[in-house]
């Protein structure tokens, strides 16, 4: 019996810690019940999900405190820290972003509650995600994004909608299929599934045998695939075609940062404090030139909004990566830096582009001298657009020269080649970035068209967009506001 | 002085502070308010500047006497140096708001009446208001640099005002005129601040007036800032524009060229005394001095109403800086008050006569110059308010027993008597062109009333005259009223009552009766001439045109500078636009080659590099296809590739 009673209490000392996610939970729960009846209020339902999302946001808010020390919960399978309470905290906000552009599409979006259901699955699922310490949560977490992740793509219900879906489908489960045999050769060789515990690093020190690194890069794989980097990305533009509008915003920031993060701690794991026979930073710089390379160049001539944002977003995991491949706590700091930025850039971007699809702006040819009958829209998109580029006066900028500053940083620690190139590489690809990223600005301001009529500028977007723009701005000339606070963050594995 | 403030400070803030920004109030609300209903401005600006004024009363009564009232913020940093704003509320400062304020209000209510009509009356009201706003913030200010702010805007309005009736290209002229003259002074006061901030690191009054060593660098700094004064003052030789700037409505030119701004350069000499060393003061007694005989006899050739009236104003102007020259600061202050209202209720009036003849003119259609006293005489049966109201402003012009104008003139000549001391110097010739001011100011005024009022009508008999509005006439009275000697001290004999008191700073008595009686037959002497010679017009075109100083700025400063432009011109033509010629054809040239080698060697390497990236594109995309096995398919191979590379 006493078992029992430790168990109960250490269940209620884990459950401390997860207050947000049960908020999550009784949100899919509530969402999905009130789906179940005929008639539904759009309203209330998107009313209901920013209520919930913001409540999960605010108790990391409020309760920081009890983030800041690493506490194992849940028999070592999660793991509560700050630099996980730090990520959850920006999918809460994206998840509030998600649903406030919705709000433009409630009434026409079919099966609304299993659409906010859905959307909180992913954002529960990537909350597990960076708290997983154990392969097997690991998994299953990733598994709860990926799987909510194929319904969500089909929720355009149109015959592209669901040849995207189908695609993201079998991709992925190549992808977990890869990942999962990895894990099971790693469980093999270590005896453990908690790749944060002692003996997961003392049995990986003496076996610097070939299978442990097929077995850790198939691993890894599974990572690479959820944040869309290359060589693992090419499932990406179908999906991003495919889906409606706020789901591409919300695939393009929440997924990947839940990837990246799990992947930071994995990669730490795997490494064994340097003292790996493999040189995983040389990998991860690879994946991140190749990520950069692919994504930048095969934007450059795409006709497709979307399309391109997605070969963006592949570029954007590049640098992220980049972040991480310094191998540096301040990389770690300087990247969730970047993930915040990138975050707020790509909603402000999404928000337009979303405006302007309501508009009938579907292809980059039809933005066309949109900048005289939209103004406020093309201006702040532009701003968006330059901020992703990475240059002044925008929080793009001060990002990618944080990532640049520690990658450099680590050249002259580590003194490693592959490190110079991948810096060499990231500033080539700013560039090339530059090109595709002002296209769109370019056929709104420059193009001429015949001019339509000129639209009401108080729109909702333009509030929305106006609060981000604002955000972009102000982390460019108070950087330290936000950097102030991550650098309190302690990453520890 | 009570070491204490006796009175609330709040409530006694909130006044200085209604007083200060309810004309701007009024700007804004003449600036703001719909086209439809610009007659308001009519009501809305005097109601105000009435309220500005009964603020400005309070503050008066609160500080007379009292403890100084300081108050200061940070405005700006630079370099260390921290620059503020503030308020600083003594006795002159206090006294003169309410001379602003007040004079304000009563153009204002005046300008109701004369402008009557006008279709632009949003901006002559809000430039009013804005006038006074800056008018009054030179006068509380508690730094240099910040009158030398407001007293810039207060130029910009007197440019504004007197160009008020734009389409008149003399008005346009004018403006322009008043604007640079007053640029050229205030070179010299921005040359002032300069070196004052070089040595004393402060602009502040009160930090400045504590150090009391007498320096060299103080007699240039306060000669610099006197050349503001000169310019905004109209002293010689900066006056000519002043004549000029009567072509603005007389309402304006009653308050802001002949009450107010003008007065601004006496207030500020006042205010910045402490500054003057006895060198710079000698040279600011000899410039009032000439100023003062300069116009008091202009005046006397002149045929225009308002341009009699603004030599005196040059002269009486020229009275008060060389009061402040011969060391008697209070005295000019106390002219000044006196003046601004007995001048000001002159310039009314004249413009009363201007008006109803105007307004005659308009039914009659018989048109000749109103404001020529050479057509008019004999108005006082049609205008006898107007010749009552010319009459008692007039004497107080002159300086008649009773009148306030005696009393500070007095106080002037009582104060040059002990400055000329008693050895003779060149002090006794300028003691001696006072008495000559004063008697040429009798005859210029006893002129102008008599031609105007007096003898018979000429070109005005045929006219049905009218009195002005009583919007008109209750301004005029209130004047005149403020034109006898009551305002001054209750003894009709002796300057020395309370304005003189308060100004004073050690309250040594310098009444001195020999001077008042020799002063008053003086002038009764001089009143009898006039009337024995019933108002002659001298014809002497020297003094018509004020001893040709415009002239000779037309020879000495304008001919030759346009004489340079011209030849700046001609070598910009021939000289610099021929290198640049030169230099634009090896410009050409070069670019030519140039052009040839970036076509032929550059652009391709950049096509080659667009070609190379189009190629990476579509080497990167080619795994795109479309087919989720070939993705797969891919990836897979991706995957085992870096596994074959790491491993070998």
């Amino acid at each position: 019996m006493a078992d029992l009673k430790d168990k109960l209490e250490l269940i209620g000392m884990s459950l401390s810690f997860f207050v947000p996610e049960l908020v999550l939970i009784v949100g899919i729960i509530l969402l999905i019940g009130i789906g179940l009846r005929k008639k539904q209020y759009p309203p209330l339902l998107t009313f209901l999900s920013l209520l919930l999302f913001s409540f999960s946001f605010l108790c990391y808010v409020f309760t920081w405190r009890i983030y800041v020390t690493p506490q194992k919960i849940f028999n070592g399978f999660l793991r509560s820290d700050d630099f996980s309470a730090f990520l959850k905290m920006l999918f809460d906000v994206a998840g509030i972003l998600t649903v406030l552009m919705t709000w433009r599409k409630q009434k026409e979006q079919r099966y609304l509650p299993e659409y906010y259901a859905l959307l909180f699955a992913i954002v529960l699922g990537a909350h597990l995600l960076v708290m997983s310490m154990n392969l097997i949560m690991v998994f299953i977490s990733l598994e709860l994004i990926s799987i909510s992740a194929y319904v969500l793509t089909g929720f355009s219900f149109s015959k592209k909608g669901a040849e995207g879906s189908m695609k993201y489908f079998l991709f992925g489960s190549v992808a977990s299929a890869v990942m999962l045999y990895g894990f099971s050769m790693l469980y093999g060789l270590t005896g453990t599934l908690d790749f944060s515990s002692a003996e997961f690093i003392d049995h990986l020190l003496g076996k610097n045998s070939t299978l442990f690194f097929i077995a850790a890069l198939m691993a890894l794989a599974g990572f690479l695939y959820k944040i869309a980097a290359a060589p693992l990305h090419l499932w990406a533009p179908d999906v991003y075609e495919a889906a409606p509008m706020p789901i591409v915003a919300f695939f393009s920031v929440v997924p990947k940062l839940a990837g990246i993060g799990v992947l930071t701690k994995f990669i730490l794991a795997i490494n064994i404090f340097g003292q790996s026979a493999f040189d995983w930073q040389f990998i991860i710089s690879l994946v991140s030139i190749l990520s950069l390379t692919v994504g930048n160049f095969s934007a450059l001539l795409q006709k497709n909004p979307k399309r391109l944002m997605a070969y963006s977003s592949i570029a954007q995991s590049g640098f992220l990566l980049a972040g991480v491949a310094a191998f540096l706590p301040q990389g770690v700091h300087f990247m969730l830096f970047y993930a915040t930025v990138y975050m707020f850039v790509n909603f402000l971007v999404f928000v337009y582009l979303q405006y302007f699809e309501s508009y009938g702006f579907s292809s980059l040819e039809s933005f066309s001298g949109a900048g005289r009958t939209h103004v406020w829209p093309s201006i702040l998109i532009l701003i968006g657009f330059v901020s992703l580029t990475g240059l002044p006066p925008t929080a793009g900028f001060t990002a990618k020269f944080f990532v640049f500053s520690s990658l450099w940083e680590a050249y002259h620690l580590s003194g490693k080649n592959i490190l110079l190139w991948l810096l060499i590489f990231g500033l080539l690809n700013t560039v090339v970035s530059l090109f595709y990223y002002l296209r769109i600005p370019y056929y709104t301001f420059i193009k001429e068209a015949e001019s339509g009529t000129k639209t009401n500028f108080l729109a909702f977007e333009n509030l929305l967009g106006f609060v981000l723009v604002l955000l972009v701005f102000v982390l460019f000339f108070y950087p330290g506001l936000l950097m102030g606070w991550i650098n309190k963050i302690n990453f520890v594995l | 002085m009570a070491a204490t403030p006796s009175y609330d400070t709040a409530v006694f803030m909130a006044c200085a502070f209604s007083a200060l920004f309810l004309p701007l109030f009024s700007f804004a609300v003449s600036l703001l308010i719909s086209e439809k209903y610009s007659w308001l401005v009519t009501f809305t600006s005097p109601f105000l500047l009435l309220l500005s004024t009964l603020a400005a009363g309070v503050v008066l009564y609160s500080t007379w006497n009292q403890q100084p009232f300081t108050m200061t913020w940070n405005w700006f940093t630079v370099a260390g140096s921290t620059f503020a704003v503030g308020v600083f509320l003594n006795n002159i400062s206090a006294l003169m708001l309410l001379v602003v304020t007040l004079i304000s209000f009563l153009v204002n209510s005046y300008s109701a009446g004369y402008m009557a009509g006008d279709p632009d009356l949003k901006r002559y009201f809000g430039m009013l208001g804005f006038f006074t706003f800056s008018m009054l913030g030179i006068v509380i200010a508690d730094n240099l640099l910040l009158v030398f702010v407001f007293w810039e805007l207060v130029g910009f309005s007197s440019f504004m005002l007197i160009g008020h009736w734009k389409e008149k290209s003399k008005a346009a002229d004018a403006a322009k005129r008043a604007f640079i003259f007053n640029r050229v002074g205030d070179v010299g006061f921005l040359i002032g601040l300069m070196i004052l901030w070089a040595h004393a690191e402060s602009f502040n009054l009160i930090t400045l007036s504590t150090s009391s060593e007498a320096l060299s660098w103080k007699t240039a700094a306060s000669l610099c800032i006197f050349c503001g004064v000169i310019g905004k003052s109209a002293q010689f030789p900066l006056f000519s524009w002043l004549p000029d700037a009567m072509e603005g409505p007389t309402p304006v030119s009653a308050l802001i060229h002949a009450a107010t701004m003008v007065a601004a350069g006496v207030f500020l000499l006042a205010r910045v005394y402490f500054l003057f060393t006895p060198f710079a003061l000698d040279f600011v007694a000899l410039t009032g001095c000439i100023t003062a005989l300069l116009g008091a006899f202009a005046a006397l050739a002149q045929n225009d109403i308002k341009k009699i009236l603004a030599y005196s104003t040059i002269s009486q102007l020229g009275f008060m800086v060389l009061a402040a020259g011969a060391g008697a600061p209070e005295a000019a202050m106390l002219h000044l008050v006196t003046h601004a209202f007995f001048k000001a209720c002159l310039f009314l009036a004249a413009g009363a006569v201007i008006h109803a003849l105007h307004q005659a003119q308009n039914q009659s259609h018989f048109p000749f110059d109103a404001q020529d006293i050479r057509h008019l005489g004999g108005l006082r049966k049609k205008l006898p308010f107007t010749f009552f109201v010319f009459i008692v402003s007039g004497s107080a012009l002159s300086g008649l027993p009773f009148f306030s104008g005696f009393l500070s003139k007095d106080a002037i000549l009582a104060s040059l008597m002990v400055w000329k001391g008693t050895g003779f110097s060149w002090r006794w010739l300028i003691f001696g062109s006072a008495f000559v001011v004063s008697f040429t100011t009798v005859l210029y005024t006893f002129r102008l009333i008599w031609s105007v009022f007096q003898g018979e009508e000429k070109s005005t008999a045929h006219l049905s005259i009218t009195e002005p509005p009583l919007s008109m006439r209750v301004p005029m009275t209130v004047l005149a009223i403020a034109s006898l000697w009551i305002i001054v001290s209750p003894n009709p004999f002796d300057f020395s009552g309370w304005i003189y008191g308060g100004l004073r700073s050690n309250s040594e008595y310098l009444h001195i009766s020999a001077i008042s009686i020799a002063s008053a037959s003086w002038v009764l002497l001089a009143l009898a001439f006039a009337y024995l010679i019933k108002g002659r017009t001298i014809r002497s075109s020297m003094l018509l045109n004020a001893f040709y100083v415009n002239s000779i700025y037309k020879i000495v400063v304008e001919r030759p500078l346009f004489q340079l432009a011209e030849i700046t011109a001609r070598t910009d033509k021939k000289l610099i636009d021929g290198i640049l010629h030169t230099a634009a054809y090896a410009q050409l040239i070069i670019a030519n080659v140039a052009g040839w080698f970036d076509r032929a060697m550059i652009d391709g390497v950049v096509d080659d590099a667009a070609i190379l990236a189009k190629g990476v594109g579509s080497f990167t995309r080619s795994f795109q296809g479309g087919k989720i096995q070939l993705y797969i398919f891919w990836a897979i191979f991706a995957v085992i590739i870096f596994i074959i590379w790491t491993l070998l």
